[in-house]
């Protein structure tokens, strides 16, 4: 069912255009992530929904009401900031009661709810404390609290791990997507990390220069981006542009691959992990001779960056016992693409 | 300090430095106050506390107390209320010309109190412009403004010390997290909501920390009520008439009871400042000057800071005015008539006139030397190095700051009335030197943040970077540490020279004929009738208050 609609929101500072004709459907219980790198538009319209910035055109419904123009206060929608916007001159439990005494709640249910929400994001017993003593990870969940205690039937998160370090992110991550399937709140949660994105979401939406260019699963985003923007954004890609004819994409004078199907566009995108290294050319199609030029490991991953004449190709492998072939820098080897792995896309 | 010397010389440097400094804290600083103190309790029957029950007993005394008192919580509230709505008017609200009205507001600042009530009597005193002005357009038979009694000194209060709460709101407005703003909204905060539980813990402590100086000056006042107090005695009066007549022991009493007003009221204030204190954990976006819609109140808005724009500036154009007024001419009209260059020519042409003026300019001199002599060596201490001796340095150095100037000013008399080891056995009290002691001793706090602030600035990184990089101690010293400190140093002697250049309170108790202040001068004139002469040292003065300010406002920062 659906909770939150967008319709054609345009928003506008000093004639930049932030945010442009963007249309949007959100339904219960589902965790959104508006995906796009800074300065996309997506936390605009995040502050858009939270009642924060008024869009100049379009509307916003939430459980089929128009709420467009309500006050931040009056909508029950909740907020988790970047920064956390704790009130530093209260302790935790006070920042965690402000929103239920605003509601003017009885004081012995504040307290149950306070002690509820607290034990749910595991810090019992830290009532008392001062909001600056707490760690980023604590500060972060008195935040997550502060809103959940509400009971909000909309939760937006902007960017919430971005101010934990990368162990600690993971960990949030993990505990935050936990938290979502156990209460079972809608979330919007907005961040330019595609990791966090895909990880997370049910279904995310990739912002570009104020244009929601598109909306799918994460498995469709990542195997089918609609654009060379959305294919280089999420996950790591070979994009070069090169002109389609008869089912066959040219990159350059040398350089010719055979593709799967003949769609237009004027660029071609290859993941990777798709590349495979042999050691001598294969009767197959795209069969290519390359120099490797660098090659970093990366943990689980070896990552190579492998010269075909001009064109700079990366490559990645796994980093296994079983296949440890480790090529190295100046060695000659031999590429092998499936027409099926090449992407033909449009700017 | 930054020898590459070997550690031993440095430590040795060192312990001299410490103990140099330590000798003139106690010498100039504690031991004034030590000695009134001895003088407050010694009677002609030995040790007693006869001098204190006096006090209390002597109805004219309790009540200069009282009065002094009223005046110092009254200060607070009027300043208070128009700094804190200012700074809301300024940074709160989105507002045209805004920069230049912040500038402005500053401007009361740098401008000597006693220069200040001059131009008040000027313009709003019985016979005032403003006054007759009113009078003559309302035909009314009595003047409609007095400016005496305890509303004239708070009227002038409010001019020239709402700047504390000005600038220290108006910091704290910046400081407000907008996102906080949007937390409490967003769990159901009303507008007054958001108002009362977040924005006004946010300028807290700024309130608080406003109310200690505001206070103090406000119960140490002396320009205001001396000239025109009339029948509302203050203690810094009742000091004054004591010294005159030479009762040292009651002035002494009058000195210690006023001290130790003023720090109780610090002492009570820092115990509530440490309950309301918080520390912003994360960096936040500052809040956005709200717009306003209706236009209505708009154009109030417009017309209010107009308004303020014209009675800030209204006294520095009135002094600037007058000091061109031909002597002898404006007896009896309400408006002067005849103007001319005299009042300048006499001050630059008669030695008698001129002497004054240079007097102040070379004492204010001397008052910034001594500051940075000793502030920077001190601020060295507390910053740069791990000395035992650093919370005992940094109470001497900011005791003078809760001492009243004129209790500074008695202190100093019975210090040095007699010789002392930290005189070299001389007797200070008739010399030219005591005055511009006294003006260091006050401003000694003052010039002292300053220091500490922009050694707080020199990051040792950046002297190690530098080293690394090959250049010695005189290279490191001349191309990265001066350039660090000095901006905010001169800016601290600057201000140091433009607050002692115009000083009235000390120098109506330690003045002699050889070192008469141009604030003296401008007293006199007044008293002689010599209106325009007073105001052309006014103007002087102020020329170079607002030269200076603007130098040190043009001085690049890093």
């Amino acid at each position: 069912m659906e909770l939150l609609a967008l319709e054609n929101i345009k928003k506008s500072y000093e004639q930049k255009c932030v945010l442009n004709k963007v249309n949007l459907s959100i339904n219960e219980g589902e965790f959104f992530t508006f995906l796009g790198p800074s300065g996309c538009g997506k936390t605009t319209l995040l502050r858009i929904i939270a009642g924060f910035v008024r869009p100049e055109n379009g509307s916003v419904y939430f459980e089929s009401n128009n709420i467009t123009l309500l006050p931040a206060e009056k909508r029950n929608v909740g907020m988790v900031f970047q920064n956390y916007a704790l009130f530093p001159f209260m302790n935790v439990y006070d920042n965690v009661a402000y929103g239920l005494k605003n509601k003017k709640e009885k004081k012995k249910t504040i307290e149950q709810q306070v002690r509820k929400y607290l034990n749910l994001v595991r810090l019992e017993g830290y009532d008392k404390r001062n909001v600056s003593e707490l760690s980023g990870g604590e500060q972060q969940r008195v935040a997550l609290a502060r809103s959940l205690v509400m009971q909000p039937k909309l939760l937006l998160l902007d960017e919430p791990l971005s101010n934990l370090d990368a162990r600690l992110r993971d960990q949030m991550r993990m505990e935050l997507k936990e938290l979502q399937r156990k209460l079972g709140i809608t979330t919007i949660f907005v961040t330019h990390d595609q990791t966090e994105a895909l990880t997370l979401s049910d279904r995310i939406a990739v912002f570009d220069q104020g244009v929601c260019v598109q909306v799918g699963t994460p498995h469709e985003i990542y195997t089918k981006p609609v654009n060379a923007f959305v294919a280089n954004f999420i996950g790591d890609t070979n994009l070069y542009k090169a002109k389609i004819e008869n089912n066959k994409a040219i990159l350059n004078h040398t350089t010719t691959l055979e593709l799967s199907s003949d769609s237009t566009g004027d660029y071609i995108s290859i993941r990777p992990q798709d590349i495979l290294i042999t050691d001598e050319l294969r009767v197959a199609p795209n069969q290519l001779n390359g120099t490797i030029e660098k090659v970093a490991i990366n943990g689980q991953l070896v990552e190579y960056i492998i010269m075909v004449d001009t064109l700079e190709l990366k490559v990645i492998k796994l980093n296994t016992y079983t296949d440890s072939n480790d090529y190295v820098i100046g060695q000659k080897v031999c590429l092998s693409i499936e027409p099926k792995c090449i992407k033909i896309l449009n700017k | 300090m930054m020898g590459k010397s070997s550690n031993k010389k440095s430590s040795v440097s060192k312990v001299v430095m410490t103990s140099l400094l330590i000798w003139v804290l106690v010498g100039f600083i504690l031991y004034p106050v030590l000695r009134t103190f001895q003088l407050s309790l010694v009677t002609d029957n030995g040790l007693s506390l006869s001098n204190y029950l006096n006090f209390f007993k002597t109805e004219a005394y309790r009540l200069a107390l009282k009065n002094s008192i009223i005046l110092g919580f009254l200060t607070v509230i009027v300043c208070g209320v128009i700094g804190t709505l200012l700074a809301f008017l300024v940074h709160f609200f989105e507002l045209p010309f805004k920069k230049t009205l912040d500038r402005l507001l500053l401007l009361p600042i740098v401008l000597p109190g006693l220069i200040i009530v001059f131009a008040f009597v000027q313009l709003y005193g019985e016979s005032g412009l403003v006054t007759k002005t009113i009078q003559t357009i309302l035909n009314l038979e009595e003047s409609p403004l007095r400016l005496s009694g305890l509303k004239g000194i708070l009227f002038i209060h409010a001019y020239t010390q709402y700047v504390y709460f000005y600038i220290n709101v108006s910091i704290a407005i910046k400081h407000i997290d907008r996102c906080t703003v949007e937390a409490a909204r967003n769990l159901g905060a009303s507008k007054w909501k958001v108002f009362t539980t977040i924005i006004l813990p946010f300028i807290k402590p700024a309130l608080i920390a406003s109310s200690v100086i505001t206070f103090m000056t406000g119960i140490g006042s002396f320009s205001a009520p001396s000239i025109i107090g009339g029948s509302y005695k203050v203690m810094t009066t009742q000091i004054l008439l004591s010294k005159a007549n030479n009762y040292m022991d009651i002035a002494a009493t009058q000195v210690i009871i006023l001290t130790v007003v003023s720090l109780m009221y610090l002492g009570v204030i820092r115990f509530y400042e440490n309950k309301s204190r918080f520390v912003s954990s994360v960096k936040g976006v500052s809040i956005k000057p709200q717009k306003i819609h209706n236009p209505l109140i708009k154009l109030l808005l417009i017309f209010l800071a107009f308004s303020i724009v014209i009675f800030i500036l209204l006294p520095i154009i009135a002094i600037f005015i007058l000091s061109f007024v031909q002597p002898g001419t404006w007896m009896i009209e309400i408006y002067p008539k005849e103007f001319s260059l005299d009042n300048y020519i006499k001050i630059f042409t008669k030695s008698r006139s001129l002497a004054p003026f240079i007097n102040s300019i070379v004492m204010a001199c001397l008052t910034a030397i001594l500051c940075i002599v000793v502030a920077l060596p001190a601020s060295y201490i507390i910053v740069k190095t791990k000395s035992k001796f650093k919370l005992m340095i940094e109470l001497l150095i900011m005791l003078p700051w809760a001492i009243p100037s004129s209790a500074i000013a008695i202190n100093m008399i019975n210090a040095f009335n007699r010789p002392s080891i930290f005189t070299g056995n001389q007797i200070l009290v008739g010399e030219y030197i005591l005055l511009p002691l006294a003006y260091f001793v006050c401003l000694l706090p003052l010039m002292f943040r300053t220091t500490t602030i922009s050694l707080q600035h020199l990051n040792d990184t950046y002297i190690e970077a530098s080293k690394s990089l090959r250049a010695n101690s005189i290279q490191t010293f001349r191309k990265v540490v001066l350039p660090i400190i000095t901006p905010g140093i001169m800016g601290g002697t600057m201000l140091i020279v433009i607050r002692s250049i115009g000083e009235y309170t000390i120098s109506a108790f330690l003045y002699t004929v050889s070192n008469k202040p141009i604030s003296i001068a401008m007293v006199n004139g007044i008293f002689e009738y010599e209106i325009g002469l007073s105001m052309a040292y006014g103007a002087l003065v102020v020329a170079f208050a607002l030269g200076t300010s603007i130098f040190i406002s043009k001085i690049p920062k890093f």
